[in-house]
């Protein structure tokens, strides 16, 4: 009877270290996902600043800058589930890059001291988002490693938590940029 | 080295360092005659004490006494007939290879980065009583503001005795070479880069142990397996952590320790970068008992220091595409300052 209550007791003790475990883990990713959020919005602040800085100088690549200021439109305009702001966070890192990479064309442009202030902030902020991505990973990796592997893959099934995505690359963007391409346009 | 290098130092060696090498070969040469004179003085010391205790009847410990005492007085007078030699080959042979490497660094040969620098570099758990030094090296490499030097870094552990009385002593904590640079990414919290341990042997239990280390801050894992493989990441913010892990710096961080072979500790703290390269032999030091006229030791002297200001490369520090853009360098006076902060003993 006194060893069934000691088995009782120290399943018991698992089975609640698993459910904290898996709910910090939860919690963690929420976490990461809010930093990621807050450092999307300060990207989303510059866009304007980008473009007004650039649109006088580059007169042919108004699509570019058309495509960028819609991206944003959409991400401001909330109620975007995670998986969508995590679709729309790569086509707005793309969308920049590919102005980036116009600007290249305008030496005036890239000598513009505002400008260069400018691009400085943005590659900050990029590289920020790129280290917010990352720890978010991270924080998923637990999180998924916790949901599949045994023991606690019991308890997240009696939980009904589920594996959730990581940050990728999408496969439009992996394909290498097509400069003469963008210029064309 | 690269061959080219390798002649045009050989060149250098020739026409700028051989001079003053056979200078102070000379009087490197006086110095073992006295050092000689010292050592047949105390082994004579030491030999009449055991005499004198054989010819008194005494209990046998007068010739240990006089032999520890002995000890600490031969190395004191050892360190005292060598200090002109060492000064002046440090003054005309290391000068000389600094300013080859660039002439607008500056070479201090007593100075040290001061203590305020490795107690804020948070790398070593236990707080440094003191810290001695030699051979600071300072000034701007493209975009970045460095300095390094030699420390040896000490705790004091003092304990009363049997009889009462207190004793002193000190314990290395670390000695080898310091390195201190800006670094050129904005941040205000504290990441530590460690050289992992209990990883390596102990797999997931290690890892679990270090997550405990609570003085450091959080573990951080990172997503590089030959970074994660050597060292061990404590953080304030998993964040900032990766932001100033880059990918590409975590390689470099991975090669860089690899290059030198030896268990290296960085730390990023408020915009700086700190790294600590343990030595146990002393570096930029002439020899004594044999000849300094050979090239290969002038050679290991100049890929020593040559490892020490690629630092600033091999972590690419003087990519400058973010905000922080170069420091601007401190007046001598502001230097003076930070380096004294007051009532910090120098």
């Amino acid at each position: 009877m006194v060893v069934l209550l000691i088995v009782v007791g120290v399943v018991a003790l698992f089975a609640v270290g698993m459910y904290n475990a898996l709910i910090g883990k939860k919690n963690t990713i929420k976490n990461m996902f809010g930093a990621v959020d807050t450092l999307l919005k300060k990207r989303y602040d510059l866009i304007p600043n980008l473009v007004g800085a650039v649109q006088s100088y580059m007169k042919h690549e108004r699509e570019i800058l058309t495509e960028v200021t819609r991206l944003r439109a959409e991400a401001l305009a909330g109620n975007l589930s995670d998986d969508q702001k995590m679709d729309l966070d790569q086509k707005i890192s793309k969308a920049i890059g590919d102005i980036m990479v116009a600007v290249e064309n305008y030496p005036n442009l890239k000598a513009n001291e505002q400008f260069m202030h400018l691009q400085r902030t943005l590659a900050e902020v990029e590289e920020q988002i790129s280290a917010a991505r990352r720890a978010y990973n991270a924080a998923v990796t637990d999180y998924n490693n916790a949901v599949e592997m045994f023991p606690t893959k019991i308890m997240a099934q009696l939980m009904n938590y589920r594996t959730k995505r990581v940050f990728t690359i999408g496969s439009t963007e992996r394909q290498s940029v097509d400069v003469h391409g963008l210029f064309q346009r | 080295m690269a061959t080219s290098q390798r002649s045009d130092f050989a060149h250098f060696y020739i026409t700028n360092l051989l001079k003053d090498l056979k200078k102070l070969e000379v009087t490197r040469k006086k110095v073992v005659w006295r050092l000689k004179i010292l050592f047949v003085a105390a082994a004579a010391i030491f030999m009449m004490s055991l005499a004198i205790d054989r010819g008194f009847g005494l209990s046998g410990s007068f010739p240990i006494i006089v032999g520890i005492l002995l000890v600490p007085v031969v190395t004191f007078l050892y360190r005292f007939l060598i200090s002109g030699y060492v000064h002046a080959f440090k003054v005309n042979v290391i000068q000389k290879i600094v300013h080859y490497i660039d002439p607008d660094l500056t070479y201090t040969p007593t100075g040290h980065v001061p203590k305020w620098q490795i107690v804020g570099s948070r790398i070593f758990s236990k707080h440094p009583d003191r810290v001695r030094g030699d051979d600071l090296v300072e000034g701007r490499i493209g975009e970045t503001n460095m300095q390094f030097s030699e420390v040896h870094v000490e705790a004091k552990h003092e304990s009363t005795t049997s009889s009462g009385g207190r004793q002193r002593r000190w314990s290395t904590i670390f000695r080898g070479l310091f390195f201190v640079a800006d670094f050129n990414k904005k941040f205000s919290g504290k990441t530590l880069v460690l050289p992992d341990t209990a990883e390596h042997v102990l797999g997931s239990l290690g890892s679990f142990l270090q997550s405990l280390n609570l003085t450091r801050g959080e573990l951080i894992k990172m997503e590089d397996p030959e970074l994660e493989k050597h060292f061990v990441v404590y953080g304030d913010d998993q964040i900032e952590a990766r932001y100033i892990l880059s990918t590409s710096l975590m390689r470099r961080i991975s090669e860089f320790r690899n290059k030198t072979g030896k268990r290296v500790c960085l730390s990023f703290i408020n915009s700086h970068v700190y790294v600590a390269i343990p030595y146990a032999r002393c570096l930029f030091e002439p020899r004594v008992f044999r000849s300094i006229l050979g090239f290969k030791g002038i050679e290991q002297c100049l890929e020593d220091f040559e490892l020490f200001t690629g630092i600033v490369e091999d972590l690419n520090l003087n990519t400058r595409v973010w905000t922080k853009t170069a420091e601007e360098p401190l007046s001598p006076l502001a230097r003076f300052f930070l380096n004294h902060p007051a009532g910090e003993p120098y």
